[in-house]
């Protein structure tokens, strides 16, 4: 293509310069096989555009302006190939960000599903567990009042059974649909991955005038994790940390994220909020499902991110820290070097 | 006619539970599907209350409540609920229903509720039927006996009315005597009260 243009370059003589033309080549070559092959291609050009003018016998006032003119060809040409290489690269990661983000509303859009799913199984069960009280309080007040035949109880009892068993086969089904849910694990970074989840919050930290501070561990090895999963775990816990400060006065609060090596096996990553800490009878509870000391939340949070650390036989726990305020914990596994 | 408590639940389990409880107080229970299948098999002319599920596929219980209110059918309603839809019910007792019960409940504390608007129910057809008496025997006044009539009740004496009718006092009196005896009542007293009702019903429609 090149030798093609520097041809056509000759043919057409002195008047038309076509020399802009070779830039063609060299955007392609750059854009589909990357920047070093364009600067080849750039060089190449030159080249060509260099013996092209012998060939055409243009003269030039000195001889060294040939040269001169073919060193500026030469520079633009891999000017222009690099803000296109440029180009390419920026775009690649927009499109990358564009992809996280879509994945985190995703994730967030599971969770939110996960709520959905606890209400409308909280309305189906309440069904017929309302039928056994019902059926229940029938076969009481029948005995109590003497009149009554054992045929009509039993078969009151009978009706009670049929749907108790059908609150059990509510909850089974439920079971089988969050099995179905296979989350994928790979090696990855885990600093990388909480600066980014930090920079996520940063503006709701700013909101409620917290400090988020990082102090990443260096020379941590790759854990092995769902990293849209860890993500949501690592924002649950820092939403928890913020609601905790609320009382906090604002020059005391510092929400501090830290990663470190657990043991040999586990990579540990803590949220220390100086909140106002977790009382004893709280503690027990933390936990558990529908637990909540806020009045809006269904109290899924930290029960999710406890099914999400056990799942990748990780832990999550929490401690009080010796100067206020509480820290949550959770472990992921160091991923087994690659054989 | 002994009163009937209609359950509308689209819940077979739940409705069948809640005829047994019912029964179990010796009330009549009929039980339906849906809102549809109420609204076509239900009798007005028998005293009754209504349980109604909220939620339900198809008519819902308010869109029921609304449909039984432009049908000008009078039936006191009680709506059951899940934990959840409590504004509802309250948007549904603003439009007029009794109460609401939240499931799961209390036996003593329904079967109280359920009375509660089989009596409103009992009421609300006594009126009607005294109503409809009083309507009857007004309907068997004269043009002149209607005369007479209000201006007694506007307490104006015998002779007042006589001049202001152009006719005599003995013909005043006659006419009195005869509105007491269609109306039943047996003092001026019971009749200003007979006709101040009327005025009042007839007014609240």
């Amino acid at each position: 293509m090149v030798l093609f243009i520097g041809l056509v370059d000759l043919a057409t003589g002195y008047e038309f310069t076509l020399s802009i033309l070779y830039l063609i080549p060299i955007f392609l070559t750059t854009w589909i096989v990357g920047l070093r092959a364009g600067i080849g291609i750039a060089i190449a050009s030159t080249i060509a555009w260099f013996f092209m003018d012998i060939f055409a016998g243009h003269e030039y006032s000195h001889p060294f302006y040939r040269y001169w003119e073919a060193l500026i060809k030469l520079t633009i040409f891999v000017i222009f190939g690099a803000m296109l290489s440029r180009l390419k690269q920026a775009l690649a990661r927009s499109d990358e960000r564009v992809n996280r983000q879509r994945e985190r509303l995703e994730a967030t859009a599971k969770l939110v599903a996960v709520g959905e799913v606890a209400s409308m199984l909280a309305h189906q069960i309440n069904q017929p567990l309302s039928a056994v009280v019902n059926y229940n309080k029938s076969c009481l007040r029948r005995l109590r009042s003497g009149k009554w035949e054992p045929g009509v109880l039993e078969e009151i009892m009978e009706h009670a059974s049929e749907e108790a068993a059908r609150a059990g086969a509510i909850i089974q089904r439920v079971r089988e649909f969050v099995r179905k849910r296979e989350p994928s694990r790979s090696p990855i970074d885990a600093n990388p991955m909480v600066e980014d989840t930090l920079s996520l919050m940063r503006g709701e930290a700013a909101e409620h005038e917290i400090d988020l501070v990082f102090e990443p561990a260096s020379d941590l090895p790759k854990v092995d994790a769902d990293r849209v999963m860890v993500e949501q775990v690592i924002m649950n816990l820092i939403r928890n940390g913020i609601e905790a400060m609320r009382d906090t006065p604002a020059a005391n609060r510092e929400l501090r994220v830290l990663t470190a090596m657990n043991d040999a096996q586990f990579v540990r990553i803590s949220v220390r909020d100086c909140g106002h800490g977790i009382s004893a009878d709280f503690a027990q509870n933390l936990f558990q499902p529908f637990f909540t000391t806020r009045r809006e939340g269904m109290g899924l949070g930290l029960s999710i991110c406890r099914s999400i650390v056990e799942f990748h036989d990780g832990s999550l726990w929490a401690s009080a820290n010796p100067g206020g305020g509480s820290s949550f914990h959770f472990t992921l596994p160091v991923a087994p070097a690659r054989t | 006619m002994t009163p009937v408590v209609h359950v509308v639940d689209d819940d077979p389990g739940f409705r069948d539970s809640l005829r047994s409880l019912l029964e179990s107080d010796g009330l009549a229970v009929e039980t339906y599907a849906d809102a549809a299948e109420f609204l076509a098999r239900f009798l007005p002319d028998r005293p009754a209350c209504l349980l109604l599920d909220v939620r339900m596929p198809g008519m819902s219980g308010l869109q029921l409540q609304e449909e039984l209110q432009t049908r000008g059918m009078r039936i006191p309603l009680v709506f059951i609920t899940a934990h959840g839809d409590v504004a509802m019910a309250v948007a549904a007792v603003r439009r007029g229903a009794l109460d609401f019960i939240e499931k799961p409940f209390d036996d003593e504390a329904l079967i109280g509720l359920v009375r509660r608007a089989l009596e409103t129910d009992a009421e609300a057809r006594g009126a009607a039927q005294r109503r409809k008496d009083l309507d009857a025997r007004m309907s068997t006044l004269s043009a002149r006996e209607l005369e007479v009539l209000g201006r007694v009740v506007d307490g104006k004496l015998n002779k007042i009315v006589a001049e202001e009718l152009g006719i005599a006092v003995k013909t005043v009196e006659f006419h009195r005597k005869r509105i007491m005896t269609k109306l039943q009542a047996k003092t001026t007293a019971e009749l200003i009260n007979l006709v101040v009702q009327d005025r009042l019903t007839r007014r609240g429609h």
